[in-house]
């Protein structure tokens, strides 16, 4: 070991890295949420530089982003990767979910670790649809309508969340200040949560005792990470240097025309036939992932030994794919 | 547990009927512009308006000797750049009130559908500022990628046995 190398490790405490994992840390399927990591770091930084060029008021938030990707040196390429590092985001994260489901991770003792997750998979929605909110064209001005109506129904409870909480604030403000603060920094906490848990409780083992009892450094897991997260940035690149995100002019108020982001698509599906919708699928769909723990109590992880976990599953992946191309393609048949 | 959890699912679903069925819980007529617009007139009152804090009693913020400092205004004097930008017609309350005040003809919300311009993903220009940058940066990205996924740094062969 080099002076440098013995200096850094006793200053910096590297040698806390040499920690071992399991072998199999090392493969995509376990790599999904530091790949997640990786969008939200990028999302993070994208995300500074753009505010330095938004304007959060209503009269000028979407014409400064037509300027940002009209006028401003490569604007338009900070706005590419901040938007296709959020749908990047959403894909691994869904991703991650699903194979911690498929290989049962989330049972004892990680069930805390499963709520955590769960929480961030919340925050990242709501960071996903202010950020919708804010561009503020048709899609955003509908998508803040749709919020409204939803907080409306709450009566008291919902107060905080309209223009009637602050006079004379521009609730588009406030929602600027959610997506670029409040939510960010509650994401930040939980991740911080969430890693020292998998720490704690170290990588789940491969769920049908496939796993060859050997093991790596964590510092060799991160080397691993770094290189997906440089395949993750460079893709986000390219798509940021051929497709450019939709962006709308100023809204026209009081319509109901756009379909939301594909993320959201599934809940106009389901709005569509039942407009309370918007307000009991989130909750069912929150309170069923925060149930899986404590409803599968059985230390079982093999899929093949699990035939009901395993229909749930393939039932809601279908369902929601199902629900999203249906509301690609279905015209809405209500007004609000 | 599992009936436990079914309880509280109920308990739940119980709990927020008059939320669940305030929309009277299934497909309704499409409605006319004149509802639509009635119906959407309170979202204006303040989201959207600019004037909101004269209205509430609030000093006007250029009035003061500092209030250019927290007006969109340049205190330099340099132009603001986004006040030449198009936008429509004006702010976005007053479009809706002139809407509004035309009257509640039939077939006005299907005359603004063709306004909105639905906003599709588009195919970036090669005379996009900074293009070039982008470019570089892009192969620059893919080339560490690359590199990485060759020389496969740090992630090392040296598998421990855990047992």
């Amino acid at each position: 070991m080099s002076g440098l190398q013995k200096i850094l490790k006793e200053r910096l405490g590297i040698h806390l890295l040499d920690y071992e994992v399991p072998d199999h840390s090392n493969s995509i399927k376990y790599s999904l949420g530091g790949m997640t990591m990786t969008s939200f770091g990028v999302l993070v930084i994208s995300g500074i530089l753009l505010a330095q060029f938004f304007n959060p008021t209503p009269e000028r938030a979407n014409s400064s982003v037509h300027f940002l990707m009209d006028q401003v040196y490569m604007g338009w390429f900070l706005r590419g990767i901040h938007f296709w590092a959020g749908e990047i985001l959403t894909v691994t994260l869904v991703l991650h979910m699903i194979r911690v489901f498929y290989t049962a991770s989330y049972k004892k003792p990680r069930e805390v670790n499963w709520l955590i997750g769960v929480g961030l998979f919340g925050l990242m929605i709501n960071l996903m649809f202010t950020g919708t909110v804010l561009k503020w064209d048709q899609e955003g001005y509908e998508a803040l309508d749709h919020f409204l109506w939803v907080a409306e129904k709450f009566g008291i409870l919902g107060v905080p969340l309209t223009e009637n909480f602050s006079p004379g604030i521009p609730l588009l403000s406030r929602v600027y200040m959610a997506h670029i603060s409040l939510l960010p920094i509650l994401t930040i906490m939980l991740l911080g949560l969430h890693l020292f848990y998998i720490k704690y409780h170290k990588l789940s083992a491969k769920p049908d005792g496939t796993d060859t009892g050997k093991s790596i450094t964590f510092a060799q897991h991160t080397a691993y990470l770094r290189r997906a997260g440089a395949g993750v940035f460079t893709f986000i690149c390219l798509l940021a240097l051929t497709i450019s995100p939709p962006l709308g002019n100023v809204p026209i108020m009081g319509l109901e025309v756009t379909k939301p982001p594909w993320q959201f698509v599934w809940i106009y599906a389901l709005e569509n036939i039942w407009v309370p919708s918007l307000i009991v699928a989130p909750f069912l769909i929150g309170f069923c992932l925060v149930s899986v723990p404590f409803i599968d109590r059985s230390p079982e992880t093999d899929p093949k030994k699990r035939p009901i976990a395993m229909l749930v599953l393939w039932s809601t992946i279908i369902l929601f794919t199902a629900l999203i191309l249906w509301g690609k393609f279905t015209t809405m048949t209500h007004s609000m | 547990m599992s009936g436990k959890a079914i309880l509280i699912l109920f308990a739940f679903l119980l709990a927020a009927p008059s939320v669940a069925f305030a929309h009277g819980g299934g497909h309704s007529e499409e409605k006319s512009s004149a509802d639509l617009t009635e119906e959407v007139t309170p979202l204006n009152d303040s989201i959207y308006a600019v004037d909101a804090g004269e209205e509430s009693g609030m000093s006007d913020p250029s009035d003061t000797p500092m209030g250019s400092l927290f007006s969109s205004n340049d205190i330099l004097g340099n132009e603001d750049p986004l006040a030449d930008m198009e936008m429509g017609d004006g702010e976005p309350m007053k479009r809706f009130k002139e809407k509004t005040d035309a009257g509640h003809e039939q077939g006005q919300h299907e005359m603004h559908k063709q306004h909105v311009e639905e906003a599709t993903h588009e195919w970036v220009s090669p005379h996009a500022k900074g293009y070039g940058v982008a470019v570089g940066i892009t192969i620059i990205s893919g080339l560490v990628f690359a590199g990485l996924s060759i020389l496969r740094m740090g992630e090392g062969n040296s598998n421990r046995n855990l047992e």
